[in-house]
Parts: structure tokens; C-alpha cells; sequence
């Protein structure tokens, strides 16, 4: 067994020490603490007696300490322990400068990192310890994986049945631009050819076929030059910490962050960012207008408002300078060119996609027949490519109630379920305006939050994915309050045994602009923090939040019979069942009466 | 090529600027130049006492040992080669100055690091090499050829005390080379009550000398003189170098017991030496002012400290290089003033 040799040289303090003590000792080294107020001399002294593989110093920094530290690496040196010992110094005060200036070997500045200090024992450079953490493949987790999909309600199973056999038969014979523009995509990147190309523009609108004839793009669009391709290399060289989770005692939920500057270069950053922090996946985000033309563009494409357009280099791009292990979602779940977006997620390495009809059929604006069409086939797709889909339950943000949201995310888990993907719902935990007119959130954030995510646990035994992200709506300009907010609901979720959560920048709810690199930590910092706060202890909600439970499970049931008993799911996107006008829901209109048979 | 250290007594005695003054006599002399350092120089400003630091500033063609985590606030210069020495601020490269600019120095810190780095810098060409120090730190400057001692009253603001220490300092620097002893008693360290008594026994059963080498303790030597002075009559002490008698003790205890081992008829001296070529005194010390929480330069009397110091050193010469800096500086430092 190694040994390793502390030394407090603090006339009183060696709490340092004595961590160190028990942290080496559980790593498997043999630990030797000298008592506070030991001399240079005693150290070295112990030192040729126990031969250690190193000597770790810990001293706070003043006047005239400098030079008790350089001599105790002068007596080490004199007495011949050098190189075979290794010397460390650290603590809150120290700097590498200082470090090197003392003539250590190794020097750990702030809190202690387990990592850094054992790869310095075992003599590696913290380089060389970050390199191999990072070449060792972190396995990519199934946000799936342990889950049945057993229906635990059979009310709600059967009425779900009935609905899903209805929209299948009713989508059998239906087709769309955008189901050939699908099929004719994966067609070219198995098979490229001219007159594949020219049948898929014509299937575009007029500003995509400009692109593909004319080179013309669109306004606020460009080509990515050159001389930015060529810097990427160069600028995401060097040494990465080695991934350390989010989490604190627990193996789920996994952290992701949505990302979406329009650039695919910046997304990059913000991407290797949130990796160096801790998250286990990223979303990508697209343009809205991007869902409003018929057609997707190519080539590497930066834009200059939010959501990154979706094309194959753009998303293979962002894919090569990901990690392995970050999992990684493409949102194309709304719009005209939902099927088409499934397919260059799967070309490009995505582990997920992103698919809900209901809320891409109000509020992201897409026709309900057009985008059930569409959204059937881009099930198949999710199915035939083994990847999961999740379905965000976003429609809650425009005032629906969550027992509505829920009746449409339970939809789509059950047509997953019967086409064979692996569906993951989203509730929201946000402080939607129906929260706020109702007054459900007066009290806290706690008994609804646990009452949306328990209510699942009673009807299907599926991953649940609150976002997009938590604490929506909770978020103000104030940093510490967003950050905090974002950190309380990520660790409720946790506490209610989630699979995975999505959790923002603190800037994202209300930047007019990109979010900033430092909000993006704010997040994860205090999301860290607080998982480290909380570890394996549970959150628990007053009795309140069971009977709030108990009416969401009575108001999904009672959509989900509306809407059987309507017989016609778009018909029932139509009336509203899934959202009332009232409740601030319209059906969508772009891809109206563009259904063919 | 030959290597001149720089090493200080404490923090802010002026070995940098000791450095500084050689390097541009050397620049105006024409010697191809190399620079290291044993620590760290970089910073404008002392990261304790917030006060400035003089920085090294070389001329084009010089070549410099550091760190690469040091080159962004180099100026332009030229990779030469990077070895596998390991530093806390990276890998030591070996670069050479493109156009006259600043560096910041960060080398090996060992000995045994620093001679290699040394004899690449003589591989490729260079004729001085100024090997900087750090804080008090001394061992490593056994791998220079001579030695420049900066203290002041960054060290001791008491004038006697400072000048007691320097004097005894030098003193070690003084100790004759000697010959190993055939059959001679060889403790490797002596910092244990248990070391002590085993060096004791083996020396009252007759060794014909006694050589120390690494650390050691002056306290247990001078007991163990004690109780062996009869058997070591007429034999010779022996210690490593004076450099490892530096680091072990306070110079005022060694300057105590060498005294009392040659009143013994005992005859100390070193294995090897290295040759002290010049002691600077520097009347600087940063001063903290307690109603600010800040530090301030402040200043002894600078004639007084000098003549102080050169009271107690007489085996090397002493300057302030600031106030009266010797006209023979640069042939003093290349050991060709007798």
C-alpha cells in the first residue's frame, strides 16, 4: 500500500488534514497525519522513515509562510527524498504561481479535488489525468432504461386505446410533402443523386427552392466561412476536467440543457461548457420559422436569432466536437418538416428526438391533421431507428390546465407505445399562467410540482422528463433568484425520482438575446450545489399535494373520455378538448389543408 | 558555460534584481546568455505584500529554461525544444528570444532537473547562465558554478541580526573541500534522536572520520560532538556541501558548532563546494501598516547595513548594487576577482 504523508505545518489547524486523512484512506491509501505545529525538520525526519510517495502540505498563505514551505522542500531535497517523494501543497490561498515559485511538484488550489490529487500521487500530470478520465468512454445512458410501460390505470389504458386505434386508422392512407421530403432524404444520403435532389425541391416552398437554385438564403442566415472552421480545432484544444455529474448520492435524474444560439459554433462552446459542468445531455433547438417553410436548407449555417436550423452539417458539426456520452436530443417535434428532421437526427448521431402532436398542433402552430400525419410517420421513425422520443407537455405555458397537457402526453405515449418507440412525457414544472390564475402555486412550488410528477407513478410505469426547462416562469432578471429557482425544482425532481431533467441558463427566461456562458453555469453551480445539500434525502410535500394529485388523475381521465367519446382526435385538437381557446390554446394553421391521401 | 545562482536569504532581498544588474552587464559584454529560475518569476506585483517586482527583461539570441504555461506573457521567442521536466506551470521548453522583450521564469525545480536543463543550455550555445532563486530556497544551487547571496531587511530589520546571520552564511560557503575519509563513519541524514545515537556509538568505537551527507541537524550534531569529541580528535567533520548546511539550520548555530568542533581539534569541511562570488545587501522591507491593512515599501539605513555586513563577511565580497554598485561587478561574478 502507498503512503502518503500529511503535513498541517499550521501551528493549530489541521482540519485540511485530517479530510485528506480519511479521503486518501478511502481511496486506499495508507494516510499518515503529522500532528499541527510539526517542524520542517519532523516532517522530512518522518518522511525518511515511512518513504511516502509524497508529502502533502496544507497552509494558509501570510507573511513570511512562504518561506517556511520553501524550506521544508529545501530540507526534502537536501535530505535526498526527492524525486521518489513528490511534494503537494495546497490550500484556499494558494496560486500555481506560488506553487512553483515554492518549488513543489504539485499544487492544488481551492477546494479539494479527489481526482487531480490522485492522479498528482500516481504521477501523472493533471492533464495527462483529465485526457485518460475523458478517453475512458463514459457509457451513454438510456433515459429508458428499467421502465415497463405497464398501464397502471386500465380506465385510462383503454380510453387511450380506443383514441390511438382511431388515429391510426385515420392516418393510414394519409401522406405529405413532408413524408416524401422524408423518404426522399434518406434516400439521398444513402444514394445521392441529381434527380433525387431536384424531386425534393420540389417539394420545397419558394424560399427553399430559391436556396437550392439560386444559393439564395434566407434573411438573417449565412454560410459559416472558412477561416471559423479552420479556428474550431485550435480553439477547443487543451486538457478538459474530467466529468464529474450533477448528482450527489444518486444515480438519476440525467441533467440536460437546451442550446439553440443560432450559431453552431457558439452552440459548440455552450455545449463543452455544460459538459465541463457536470450535464449528461444537450437539446438542440431550431428556428420557429424554420417549422414554417416547407423544406430544410443545407450546408453549415449560422443565423442570427434564436434556434440553430437544422441541417446535416450543421448537425454532424455540433455532434463531432460533443462528447461520446453526452446524450443528445434533436427538437422536431412541430412544424412542416417534422419527419425530415427525425431522419437527419439519426444521420447525424442524435440519441433522442423530440415528437408531441397535441402541443406542435396549437401552440407551435402547425395544422393538427398535417402534423398527426406527420407526427405518425416520425413515430415510425423514432421506432425503426430504436431511438427514444420525448414529448414536452409545453402547451401548459399558454394557460392549458395540466390534466389537458397530460391527457395529450399520454396520447403520444400510447401511440409510441403501439408503433414500438419508447416515448418519455415532459410535464412541466413551471408556473404556468393556469397555476397563477388558479392559485395553485400561492403556497409553494413543492405540492403541485410532486402532485404533476406522482400522478404518473399511479397510471404508467414510464421515464418522466420535466422541462423544458423546470421552474419555467419562476425566473426573473435577478441571477441568484433564477439560478436558485432552476436548483430548487431541479432537486424536487430529483427527490421525486425522475429519469431526467432539463434545467436553463439563468438568463434564458428572459434574454433578448443569446444566453451568456456565466448564466449557463450560474445553473449547473447551483443546481450542483443543492443536489450536494439535499444528497439522498427526500423532499416531501404536504398532505395537500394528494389531493391535488387525485384531481389530475380525475381531470386526464376526463379528457381522455372527451375525446374517445369525440371519436376523432383532430377534431378534438380542433374543439379544444386538448386546449380551449380559453385556455389560451389555438389550433395551428401553417400546413392547413396540405394532407393528401 | 558557467552558471551563477541567485539565491536570498528571504523573500524581497533583491535577487532578481541582483540578477538584473548582471545580466545587463553581461548583455553589454557580449556573453551569449541563458536564464532559469528555480521558482517562479512573473508577477508585477508580490502576491503578499502587493508591492511591485522587478521583471526580467532579456535581449534577443537569449536563451531561457521555463515553463510553458509562461509563454503567453513571454515576448516573442522561439521553441527550441521541450523537454520532459515537469512543472507545476507545464513542461520546462528551452526557448531563445526572437527580439529583445520580457519573460517570465518558471524552470525545474530540483537539482537534479536543473542540471539537465543546464546542459542543454550549453549544448546550444550559451556562455552565463543566470539561474535565479526563489523565496530562501537554496538546495538546487548546487548545480551552479558560483553563488550570489542576496539578504537584507526583508530577512531582519534588525541590523546586528542581519549581519550575524550573513556573516555566519558565508561562513559555510568558506568550509575547505576535503577529501572522503577511507573507513570513514557516513550518516546519510541525521534528524532523528535515533540516527544520533547509532552515528554516536559507531563514532566512539573509532571511525576515522565522520562525513554527513543530506540534511542535518546542527542540534544532533553538536550533541553528538559532544559525546564523541575524544574519538574525532585530528579527524575530519565532513558535511555534503555547504548549500545542505543552509537549508538545515540557522548559519549562526553551524557558525557555533564549527567553532567549537576546530576548538575540539576536530576539522570540518565539505565534500564539494560552491564558490559564494558576491553577498548584496538590500536596505528594502515592506512595512504593513495595520490601520490600512496594506504594506508599504520602507527602507533601513542603507550605509550602516552595508558596513554591518561587511564587518561579519570576510570571505566574499559584499555590495549594495543599487547605491554603490561595484565597477568590477561582472568580473566579480565570473570568480575572475581575486
Amino acid at each position: 500500500m502507498k503512503t502518503v504523508l500529511l503535513a498541517p505545518l499550521d501551528p493549530v489547524h489541521d482540519n485540511a488534514i485530517k479530510l485528506l486523512k480519511r479521503k486518501l484512506t478511502d481511496a486506499g491509501y495508507r494516510a499518515v497525519a503529522l500532528p499541527p505545529g510539526s517542524t520542517e525538520e519532523e516532517v522530512v525526519a518522518r518522511a525518511l522513515e515511512e518513504h511516502p510517495i509524497a508529502i502533502l502540505v496544507s497552509r494558509t498563505l501570510g507573511y513570511k509562510v512562504a518561506e517556511t514551505l520553501g524550506h521544508l522542500v529545501d530540507l526534502a531535497e537536501a535530505a535526498g527524498l526527492r524525486p521518489q517523494t513528490r511534494l503537494g501543497v495546497g490550500g484556499m490561498a494558494i496560486t500555481k504561481e506560488l506553487g512553483a515559485e515554492l518549488g513543489f511538484d504539485g499544487c492544488f488550489v481551492g477546494s479539494l479535488d479527489m481526482t487531480e490529487l490522485i492522479s498528482f500521487l500516481e504521477g501523472h500530470t493533471v492533464a495527462e489525468a483529465a485526457q485518460a478520465s475523458q478517453a475512458a468512454p463514459r457509457p451513454r445512458p438510456d433515459v429508458t432504461a428499467g421502465f415497463s410501460y405497464a398501464w397502471r390505470d386500465a380506465t385510462i389504458a383503454g380510453l387511450l386505446d380506443q383514441i390511438t386505434d382511431q388515429i391510426l386508422a385515420w392516418t393510414v392512407d394519409k401522406t405529405s410533402d413532408a413524408i416524401a421530403r422524408a423518404e426522399l432524404r434518406a434516400e439521398m444520403l444513402a444514394h445521392p443523386s441529381a434527380a433525387l435532389r431536384e424531386r425534393y425541391i420540389a417539394l420545397c416552398d419558394g424560399e427553399i427552392q430559391a436556396f437550392y437554385r439560386q444559393g439564395t438564403l434566407p434573411a438573417g442566415v449565412r454560410r459559416l466561412e472558412e477561416a471559423e472552421l479552420a479556428a474550431l480545432p485550435r480553439a477547443t484544444a487543451g486538457p478538459r476536467p474530467a466529468f464529474e455529474s450533477l448528482r450527489h448520492g444518486r444515480e438519476k435524474p440525467l441533467f440536460f440543457v437546451q442550446y439553440g444560439t443560432g450559431c453552431p459554433i457558439m452552440d459548440i462552446t455552450h455545449i463543452r461548457l455544460a459538459e465541463d459542468w457536470g450535464v449528461d445531455g444537450v437539446l438542440h433547438f431550431d428556428p420557429s420559422w424554420g417549422a414554417q417553410r416547407e423544406g430544410l436548407l443545407e450546408g453549415l449555417l449560422t443565423h442570427e436569432h434564436d434556434g440553430t436550423i437544422v441541417t446535416l452539417d450543421n448537425l454532424k458539426l455540433i455532434r463531432q466536437y460533443m462528447n461520446p456520452a453526452t446524450l443528445w436530443n434533436v427538437r422536431g417535434h412541430r412544424g412542416l418538416n417534422t419527419p425530415e428532421t427525425q431522419v437527419l437526427a439519426q444521420a447525424a448521431g442524435a440519441d433522442l428526438l423530440k415528437i408531441n402532436i397535441p402541443y406542435g398542433s396549437t401552440g407551435g402552430g402547425t395544422d393538427p391533421a398535417r402534423l398527426t400525419v406527420d407526427g405518425v410517420y416520425s413515430l415510425r421513425l423514432a421506432a425503426k431507428y430504436g431511438l427514444p422520443f420525448d414529448i414536452p407537455g409545453n402547451d401548459e405555458l399558454s394557460g392549458v390546465p395540466p390534466h389537458k397537457t397530460f391527457a395529450g402526453l399520454l396520447i403520444m405515449v400510447m401511440l409510441g407505445l403501439k408503433l414500438g418507440a419508447r416515448p418519455i412525457p415532459k410535464p412541466l414544472l413551471c408556473y404556468s399562467p393556469y397555476m397563477t390564475v388558479e392559485g395553485l402555486m400561492d403556497a409553494d412550488f413543492v405540492d403541485m410540482n410532486f402532485a404533476k410528477l406522482r400522478v404518473w407513478r399511479e397510471i404508467v410505469d414510464a421515464p418522466v422528463w420535466p422541462g423544458e426547462p423546470v421552474g419555467f416562469m419562476t425566473h426573473s432578471p435577478e441571477r441568484v433568484q433564477s439560478a436558485v429557482t432552476t436548483a430548487a425544482h431541479a432537486a424536487l425532481a430529483s427527490s421525486a425520482g425522475v429519469a431526467a431533467v432539463t434545467i436553463a441558463s439563468s438568463d434564458e427566461a428572459y434574454s433578448k438575446g443569446p444566453i451568456s456562458a456565466p448564466a449557463r453555469v450560474d445553473s449547473l453551480r447551483a443546481t450542483r450545489e443543492l443536489l450536494r445539500f439535499f444528497g439522498t434525502a427526500e423532499i416531501q410535500p404536504t398532505p395537500r399535494a394528494d389531493a391535488l394529485q387525485a384531481e389530475l388523475h380525475t381531470g386526464i381521465t376526463a379528457t381522455l373520455t372527451a375525446i374517445a367519446r369525440r371519436g376523432d382526435f383532430v377534431a378534438a385538437i380542433y374543439e379544444g378538448l386538448l386546449g380551449s381557446q380559453e385556455d389560451g390554446l389555438y389550433p395551428g394553421r401553417t400546413g392547413k389543408g396540405t394532407v393528401r391521401i | 558555460m558557467q552558471t551563477i545562482g541567485f539565491a536570498g536569504t528571504a523573500k524581497n532581498t533583491g535577487k532578481t534584481t541582483a540578477a538584473l544588474k548582471v545580466l545587463g552587464l553581461a548583455r553589454e559584454a557580449g556573453l551569449r546568455l541563458a536564464v532559469t529560475s528555480i521558482g517562479y518569476d512573473g508577477e508585477q506585483r508580490d502576491h503578499v505584500t502587493g508591492l511591485p517586482k522587478p521583471r526580467y527583461a532579456l535581449p534577443e539570441g537569449a536563451l531561457l529554461a521555463t515553463a510553458e504555461q509562461t509563454l503567453p506573457i513571454c515576448g516573442p521567442l522561439e521553441v527550441l525544444e521541450t523537454t520532459a521536466i515537469q512543472t507545476i506551470l507545464g513542461r520546462v521548453v528551452i526557448a531563445r528570444m526572437k527580439e529583445p522583450g520580457p519573460a517570465a521564469l518558471a524552470g525545474p525545480n530540483t537539482r537534479t532537473d536543473i542540471e539537465t536543463t543546464l546542459a542543454r543550455l550549453d549544448a546550444l550555445g550559451a556562455e552565463l547562465c543566470l539561474l535565479d532563486g526563489a523565496l530562501n530556497r537554496m538546495a538546487p544551487m548546487m548545480a551552479a558554478d558560483g553563488l550570489v547571496l542576496s539578504t537584507g531587511a526583508a530577512f531582519d530589520e534588525a541590523i546586528d541580526v542581519l549581519a550575524g546571520h550573513a556573516g555566519a552564511l558565508a561562513g559555510l560557503f568558506a568550509l575547505p573541500r576535503l577529501p572522503l575519509p577511507p573507513g570513514a563513519l557516513i550518516t546519510p541524514s541525521l534528524l532523528t534522536p535515533a540516527a544520533a545515537e547509532n552515528a554516536t556509538l559507531t563514532l566512539l568505537h573509532g571511525a576515522p572520520g565522520w562525513v554527513l551527507r543530506g540534511a542535518v541537524s546542527p542540534r544532533l550534531c553538536a550533541s553528538i560532538l559532544e559525546q564523541a569529541a575524544p574519538a574525532l580528535k585530528g579527524r575530519a567533520l565532513l558535511f555534503e556541501d555547504p548549500v545542505k548546511l543552509a537549508v538545515s539550520g540557522d548559519p549562526r548555530d553551524w557558525a557555533a558548532l564549527l567553532k567549537k568542533a576546530r576548538e575540539l581539534g576536530i576539522t570540518p569541511g565539505v565534500l564539494t563546494n560552491l564558490p559564494l562570488r558576491l553577498v548584496t545587501v538590500n536596505p528594502f522591507y515592506p512595512r504593513y501598516l495595520q490601520r490600512d491593512y496594506r504594506y508599504e515599501a520602507a527602507y533601513l539605513d542603507a550605509e550602516r547595513l552595508l558596513a554591518s555586513v561587511r564587518g561579519q563577511v570576510t570571505t566574499a565580497p559584499v555590495a549594495d548594487l543599487v547605491a554603490h554598485p561595484p565597477a568590477d561587478l561582472l568580473k566579480i561574478i565570473l570568480g575572475e576577482y581575486h
